[in-house]
């Protein structure tokens, strides 16, 4: 029943979330850490940590905001979250002790979506994901030229 | 005397020439300097500018000699890198730095292959004078060089970009001015070879890992002749040296403030007809703004430093094998270099920044070394082969710091890579040459994160490129 009431929430969030199309991302390493902070974009995003140790910190300050985080955790789940904005919604789902296998993706992607810049890191045991917004998002790149 | 012998003997010259450097305005050997410099300037007028070598004349009435040439080098080339570790720093956001503050530094495999599909061609031309004159206090020397070198890209879409290979700080009109420099006795002012570098990145025409740089200096050399023994010779030379030429930072892990103090640079050197050594250090003042303009941290400063130490042997191999050896000829050279703050001293590819400054100012400078050894055989007087292997590693951290409470991060990232190079070149025609040059390269990423050990990263490519070159 809970489950129930917490989806319907979660679904009726959602449709008050203006403009952004939702963003669902997954992390699977031992060690995840995702920083969702787009700044005054309205943001609209579902989380998925599943591993050793999750951590997940929200700061979103757009009149439209909602985020779902799904933590599975076999050590410990840390999930903060904070709200500024007239419509805000957030559900956290949190497990411990979830027997899983862990993933061993490598790789890196950033790019602009409409909910902010994301940029994803995974390699072995670590993944680090941040959606941030134009004022907090400072990023290089470089390495041998061709 | 056989053209081989005639090029070994120039070498050597070259070799013990002022100031035991591996520029390429060393100067034939001048007469010594007269007591009188107006006489040795009449000298100039009358001829004698042939002292310095056959393609010197007198400069009108100036009392200078002066040379003027040019030369050209065509290639093409096809560079294998379909996939190459690229490297990205970002400063996370954290409750104490909700606009981002806390360094990290990633490391992936990035697809290449739309940029590298293709062979590409490339030019590397160089126009060069030089004037020089007897004074009293010593030769004065002017030298100008200047050198357009780049190469374009075809992409896979179909579309071509022009690439400079020899761009300052992005700026190919800056590194179109090569050299520029002016000499008077041991005090030596202009863009010339820094003090730093040794005679050369290996005997391969792309480069090894091995620093060469060009930079805005001012250096004095005190150097003795016949040291012990006739052709003896040793050199001490230091330098003030433009710092952003060496600088390696992302804007985002380490960005430098505009101003600072020149690097502070030392070297040492002694030779003989056959050997060379050289030693040289750096010091290089790291004065940090990429933590104030994420965090408003304050400036903290710090001094960053590099050393080298190489050496050149060059052998006749019939004085070591006897006759059967014939008329061939090599040379060898080894060359190491430490780091710490400096990575622009390592001439490895930016695959490290010089430091990281963490979100509160605290600078860790990064730590590295880079080593070379070649060989270069001259089979017949016109038939040369090299073959030239060289390394790299470096070693990246940030310090610890708090994403949110209780949630600490740091990186700790290391790099090596190495590269084995071999090529032959055959002189067709005086003054024309070919050559064909293969290369592997290997490099290794391994890093960790909040002490969470990331997968290591390795990738492998060759590249192939042939040229052809004119000596004006």
């Amino acid at each position: 029943m809970l489950r129930v009431l917490a989806i319907c929430w979660l679904v009726a969030g959602l449709a008050c979330a203006a403009n952004a199309q939702a963003l669902s991302l997954r992390q699977d390493a031992a060690e995840n850490y995702a920083y969702i902070g787009p700044g005054n974009i309205s943001s609209d995003v579902r989380l998925w940590q599943t591993g050793k140790d999750n951590v997940e910190t929200t700061v979103q300050n757009s009149q439209d905001n909602s985020i779902y985080v799904n933590q599975r955790a076999t050590n410990s789940n840390t999930s903060t979250i904070t709200q500024y904005g007239a419509v805000n919604t957030a559900i956290v789902v949190q497990q411990y002790n979830f027997k899983t296998t862990v993933g061993n993706q490598s790789g890196y992607v950033g790019q602009q979506t409409n909910n902010g810049y994301l940029s994803e890191f995974n390699s072995g045991g670590a993944s680090i994901l941040t959606l941030t917004g134009s004022s907090n998002t400072l990023i290089s790149s470089f390495g041998r030229g061709h | 005397m056989t053209r081989a012998k005639a090029l070994f003997r120039a070498i050597i010259v070259l070799c013990a020439l002022w100031p035991l450097r591996g520029s390429a305005a060393d100067l034939p050997a001048p007469a010594p300097a007269p007591a009188n410099a107006s006489a040795a300037a009449d000298k100039n007028k009358n001829g004698d500018c042939a002292a310095y070598g056959s393609k010197f004349f007198a400069l009108g009435e100036s009392g200078f000699c002066s040379k003027a040439g040019y030369d050209v080098m065509g290639f093409a080339a096809k560079d294998f890198a379909a996939w190459d570790i690229a490297m990205v720093g970002q400063r996370l956001p954290s409750a104490n730095y909700p606009a981002g503050g806390v360094p990290v530094l990633y490391y992936y495999d990035k697809n290449f292959s739309s940029q590298t599909y293709y062979p590409y061609p490339g030019v590397d031309a160089q126009a060069n004078f030089m004037a020089v004159r007897q004074t009293d206090a010593g030769a004065l020397v002017g030298y100008v060089n200047l050198r357009l070198a780049g190469q374009l890209e075809f992409d896979r879409s179909g579309a071509v970009t022009p690439i400079s290979n020899n761009a300052v700080n992005g700026s190919a009109l800056v590194g179109l001015v090569d050299q520029a420099w002016v000499r008077l006795g041991g005090l030596e002012a202009g863009i010339q070879p820094s003090m730093f570098g040794f005679a050369r990145w290996g005997y391969s025409v792309t480069p090894g890992y091995s620093s060469l740089v060009n930079t805005p200096a001012i250096s004095y050399t005190y150097r003795v002749d016949d040291l012990g023994s006739p052709g003896n010779a040793a050199s001490v030379s230091v330098a003030v040296e433009d710092p952003s030429r060496r600088e390696m930072a992302d804007g985002v892990l380490s960005r430098y403030e505009a101003t600072r103090w020149p690097d502070l640079v030392a070297q040492a050197r002694y030779g003989t007809p056959s050997f060379l050594l050289h030693v040289s250090g750096a010091l290089h003042e790291i004065r940090d703004a990429a933590a104030a303009d994420c965090c408003a941290s304050p400036v903290e400063t710090m001094w960053g430093g590099a050393a080298t130490v190489g050496g050149e042997y060059r052998v006749k191999w019939s004085d070591l094998f006897g006759g059967g050896a014939g008329d061939m000829y090599g040379r060898f050279m080894i060359q190491g270099a430490v780091a710490r703050g400096a990575i622009g001293y390592l001439g490895m590819p930016f695959f490290a920044t010089d430091y990281v400054a963490d979100a509160d100012g605290a600078l860790h400078p990064t730590v590295g070394y880079s080593a070379i050894a070649s060989y270069e055989h001259l089979w017949t007087p016109t038939l040369k082969s090299s073959v030239t292997y060289s390394i790299f590693h470096t070693s990246q951290t940030s310090g610890v710091e708090d994403l949110s409470p209780g949630v600490p991060m740091w990186f700790d990232v290391k790099m090596r890579g190495s590269q084995l190079q071999a090529g032959i070149e055959d002189m067709v025609q005086p003054d024309l040459t070919v050559g064909l040059e293969a290369g592997y390269t290997w490099t290794t990423a391994n890093g960790a994160y909040a002490g969470a050990p990331a997968a290591p990263l390795s990738v492998s490519f060759p590249m192939v490129a042939v040229y052809v070159r004119k000596v004006f």
